[in-house]
């Protein structure tokens, strides 16, 4: 396996991640997927996502940045589960890192 | 003074004294517990305060249609507080409880967020508000 690289979203995404599509917000989940998600999985390492340094995320954003991965990137919930680590050092984040799993397998098992 | 009464004198002090020590560890003791509850009352309070302005904000943002960053801003804002509030009630409260109120408080942010959350072609969703009326009513209603 690759070596891993690291993505703190409030560093190298932006402090307000806000919205669904790119249409929306600069800082949508799908730009913050297809930006940063999506080229760093490619590179065949594991990709650790640090949640804090934000300021919070609504379930639009976390449902289309990771739930997007399945649905719209075509990864596996088995290769995520393999190469993607969540970071989440707050009672908050770590509610939003089990919330990004929920969506990563609803969107493996063709659930919206 | 004979020996019998000597020794109901020192039996009677000692018992006294153990009396006065149970006593003050008594009061202690309740002394505590009525602290334990009047913190637990505050926090309870709190957290009913946290939620109402919790479901206050988020009627108001979907009351109306489109984006409003303070709203949206607020609305996280108070998802973290509550959260801090459940935690401080986990000492006093049962797993059940707590395990209840995150559930909760997970699907009044899961609706207050989703769909078109933070989206300039947001439409108003007075259904949603309902939904979320319902659910922070639930939620206030965990801790007793």
């Amino acid at each position: 396996m690759n070596a891993s690289a690291l993505v703190d979203i409030g560093r190298d995404f932006s402090r307000v991640p806000a919205g669904r599509h790119v249409a929306e917000s600069d800082f949508s989940g799908e730009a913050f997927r297809e930006k940063i998600l999506i080229p760093k999985l490619r590179q065949g390492g594991t990709v650790e996502v640090l949640l804090d340094n934000t300021e919070g995320y609504g379930s639009s954003f976390l449902e289309e940045a990771f739930g997007g991965l399945v649905r719209v990137g075509g990864f596996s919930y088995e290769y995520l589960k393999l190469h993607l680590i969540i970071v989440a050092n707050s009672t908050a984040t770590n509610r939003y890192s089990a919330k990004i799993w929920e969506y990563i397998k609803e969107a493996g098992s063709g659930k919206p | 003074m004979n020996a019998e009464v000597a020794a109901a004198l020192i039996g009677g002090g000692a018992g006294a004294l153990m009396g006065a020590l149970f006593g003050a560890i008594a009061t202690n003791v309740v002394n505590k517990l009525s602290e334990g509850r009047g913190d637990r009352k505050a926090l309870i309070q709190s957290f009913r305060l946290g939620v109402n302005a919790m479901r206050v904000d988020a009627a108001m943002y979907w009351d109306s249609s489109g984006r409003n960053e303070q709203s949206e801003s607020e609305i996280k804002r108070h998802f973290h507080r509550v959260l801090a509030l459940i935690d401080d009630l986990r000492i006093s409260s049962t797993s059940i409880d707590i395990d209840k109120a995150n559930q909760l408080n997970d699907e009044f942010w899961e609706v207050a967020t989703g769909d078109g959350f933070e989206s300039v072609n947001r439409l108003a969703d007075p259904a949603r508000v309902g939904r979320l009326a319902t659910i922070a009513y639930q939620l206030s209603s965990v801790f007793k």
